[in-house]
């Protein structure tokens, strides 16, 4: 091997240069990956899934659906004919007056389950209400509960008039749904 | 010559496995960015198209240019869904279903067009309308869309 120590040098730097090269080939491989994990994390709205405003809209126009009777003082009788926004205008006019959200209980289950029907099951969730001119921190009703702050959420909103012609505004809230083990749905 | 000649081509060796594997890596990222990418644009085209045809239906079933106007769930169960949607709709295959969520859920109506097993990108939208039920309440209906 007579050539070897002339060739010793040159041939040492091909090899730097060659690791080199592969570093770099493994470097830019590794930001075309990051790349499109980057673009798949999208963060606006899933596409297809349901739009708040329009899903509030459509839920709030729509018919209870069932008799009950609502242990306000007096005693209101609902027929299933009414507007959800009716029944809960008139609920927000009463917790604004100190009546119990206890009171409403059953309204509020069938409003619930109205939209957990209507929702996909990707989504949980909550409809909340605030007085126009009350703090946003405190909720009027929460249904079936205030939503987590923290968390990814797609909203939509609409003002709704009471009948003691106070002005409210309803958030329909949609959180991705946690698993059940998680609190979710 | 010939000791090194045999000493230089297996130094070289080393150099050309590792420029190899670099152009290697390189070109089949490129590649899998490229597929992907692809993949992402025909998804995204499916999804626009999933919303323009869920706006058409939407149109027929609720006449939004009529303020105030409620259709009956009969109305919507009459509509011809395949003729409103293959208006819009070119060489691309679908599946409309329209359902009632609320106060009860009740499958209205539903058109299909195509085979869905053979799709390999989907596009979805759905979107909500009143209604009009035989017994006089207003229901929550849910227009949903798929195509592919």
């Amino acid at each position: 091997m007579c050539g070897r120590p002339l060739r010793d040098d040159s041939a040492q730097l091909a090899l730097l240069d060659a690791m080199v090269f592969f570093a770099a080939a493994l470097l830019v491989s590794g930001m075309m990956f990051s790349q499109r994990a980057a673009d798949g994390r999208d963060e606006s709205a899933p596409v297809g899934l349901n739009d708040p405003i329009e899903l509030l809209g459509a839920l709030m126009r729509a018919s209870v659906g069932r008799q009950m009777e609502l242990p306000t003082d007096p005693r209101v009788e609902l027929t299933g004919y009414e507007e959800f926004s009716e029944v809960l205008a008139f609920e927000l006019d009463e917790l604004r007056s100190g009546t119990l959200v206890v009171v409403f209980t059953e309204f509020n289950e069938v409003l619930c389950d109205a939209l957990l029907a209507a929702c996909t099951p990707a989504l949980e969730p909550h409809l909340v209400a605030f007085g126009e001119d009350g703090s946003l921190d405190e909720p009027l009703v929460g249904i079936p509960r205030p939503p987590d702050i923290a968390s990814i959420a797609y909203a939509g909103s609409m003002t709704l008039p009471g009948r003691s012609g106070a002005e409210y505004v309803v958030v329909l809230v949609l959180d991705p749904a946690l698993p059940p083990e998680r609190g979710g749905v | 010559m010939d000791d090194s000649a045999v000493g230089g081509f297996f130094e070289d060796l080393t150099v050309l496995m590792f420029v190899l594997v670099g152009v290697v890596v390189i070109v089949l990222s490129g590649v899998w960015s490229a597929a992907e990418a692809e993949e992402d644009r025909d998804a995204v085209e499916l999804g626009v198209l999933a919303h323009d045809l869920l706006g058409c239906l939407l149109i027929e079933i609720a006449h939004p240019e009529t303020m105030g106007y409620i259709p009956t769930t009969g109305h919507i169960q009459g509509l011809d869904l395949v003729g409103i949607v293959e208006v819009a709709l070119h060489d691309s295959q679908f599946c409309v279903s329209v359902v009632e969520r609320h106060p009860e859920q009740v499958w209205l109506c539903g058109a299909t067009v195509g085979c869905p097993e053979a799709a390999a990108n989907t596009g979805f939208a759905s979107g909500f309308v009143n209604a009009v039920r035989p017994d006089g309440m207003i229901s929550a209906v849910e227009v949903m869309v798929l195509v592919w």
